[in-house]
């Protein structure tokens, strides 16, 4: 439900965004000069949306992380130390859910399949919520109002909690297995191309559009209980996203 | 302008506490998919060994179908049999209640007998004690499909000389396009 409400308020600053940008071009009568970059920090939010393996909801491949769409905000600042070269650096909060119903439904359908079982039952607790913290180079074109910011940085991933799920497979009023796959918590590298659209609101505040890519190969994932190997097993959880993002920069 | 970032701050701020608190539990249930399966006494049952057979026998003009189903311990076997059958490939669909002469069904479970495990009947099934439903065949493809129930009821006597009644409850019962041999002498 909030997903659709996060969508919703995109779409109406995004609009905004484009609509102020459309008046400010209309009373530019001229290109003027551009004056030295200046540094600048800023908040932004938006949505995380889960890229490739991170987002499949397949029981057969260990790397389906049934990752969902989720909210995401967090700090940006570059420092400019030589003319539109500047360092960049970010700190980032993003929630990429849980499993839903039908996620838990067919992993419960698969693990009946791989154990030949009468009955599963999964039960699935906890979801992604990581801070991301990063820094690298930044290059900013800069035409009239706009600004292009393209940054490539890289850092560390501090996962906080991963879905965890407890599966028990009975064979008519026998459990042939009950075993964990624990939620992560862990701190591990991480990578990010980032493209930043700045409108110069006024001398010191920019409003940024922001797309950041992200990915990590992830946290180790512990598994509990188990006394074979069969079935879906995962024990390495990649981060793969994409988080659109709009916010407020202020100029230092 | 400070009062702007102020507010920013203050509301990722709020944001963090309010994602931080989010705590959801889902639980998934999968029941076997397989052709022919039960509950018994409240948990489901698919036997992994399983023989369906029809068989017409020319002298006594009866065909009798013999579904037998086997897995942990638990063995289920059901018997219907036919008189004044003709020797066609198909079997009459229709509704058959227990008598125990031509709807026959037997719960039995394993136990161990002089150092031998063997299936030994876990109580009796008595005339009324269950049904049987052919809903469809298909002679073409051999695949019979149906539902059962039925319960087994047995009598022991306890250190205290009191009767002790179990019953097992075998309910819910499904055959899916479960393939058949046909077989005549």
């Amino acid at each position: 439900m909030y997903q659709n409400n996060i969508k919703r308020i995109l779409t109406v600053l995004i609009i905004a965004f484009f609509a102020f940008i459309a008046t400010g071009a209309y009373s530019q009568t001229q290109t003027q000069t551009q004056p030295p970059l200046t540094s600048y920090f800023g908040f932004f939010g938006g949505v995380s949306n889960p890229l490739g393996d991170f987002k499949k909801a397949d029981y057969y491949n260990n790397k389906s992380g049934f990752a969902k769409k989720g909210l995401t905000y967090g700090v940006d600042g570059t420092w400019y130390f030589y003319k539109n070269l500047g360092l960049g650096g970010s700190i980032t909060y993003q929630d990429n859910g849980e499993l839903n119903q039908a996620n838990a439904n067919g992993l419960a359908a698969g693990y009946t399949n791989s154990y030949n079982a009468d009955n599963s039952i999964v039960t699935a607790t906890k979801r992604y919520q990581t801070v991301n913290i990063l820094l690298g180079p930044q290059y900013t074109f800069a035409e009239g109002r706009f600004l292009l910011d393209l940054r490539a940085s890289g850092g560390i991933l501090k996962v906080f909690s991963t879905p965890e799920t407890n599966i028990q497979a009975s064979d008519g009023s026998t459990t042939i297995a009950n075993f964990y796959q624990r939620s992560a918590s862990a701190t591990v590298l991480a990578y990010s191309g980032t493209a930043a659209l700045r409108y110069k609101l006024s001398d010191n505040v920019f409003l940024t559009l922001r797309g950041a890519y992200l990915y990590s190969s992830g946290p180790s994932i512990t598994n509990q209980g188990r006394t074979t190997n069969i079935g879906r097993i995962v024990t390495k959880q990649p981060f793969n996203t994409l988080n659109t993002t709009i916010g407020l920069n202020f100029g230092l | 302008m400070n009062k702007l970032r102020l507010f920013t701050f203050l509301l990722l701020a709020g944001l963090f506490i309010i994602e931080s608190c989010k705590k959801d539990t889902v639980i998934g249930t999968s029941y076997t998919t397989k052709p022919f399966q039960a509950n018994i006494n409240g948990s489901t049952w698919a036997p992994d060994t399983v023989s369906n057979t029809i068989t017409y026998n020319a002298a006594n003009k009866t065909k009798t179908l013999l579904l037998t189903g086997t897995k942990a311990q638990k063995q289920i076997i059901m018997k219907i049999i036919l008189s004044n059958a003709s020797n066609t490939p198909g079997f009459t669909i229709g509704t058959y209640d227990v008598d125990t002469t031509s709807v026959i069904v037997k719960y039995n479970t394993q136990v161990n007998q002089n150092g031998q495990y063997v299936f030994l009947p876990h109580g009796k099934v008595a005339a009324g004690g269950g049904t049987i439903i052919v809903s469809s065949v298909d002679s073409v493809q051999k695949q019979i499909t149906g539902t059962f129930h039925f319960y087994s009821r047995s009598l022991a006597v306890d250190s205290t000389g009191a009767t002790v009644i179990t019953v097992d409850n075998i309910l819910g019962g499904e055959f899916t396009n479960l393939p058949y041999t046909l077989t005549s002498n």
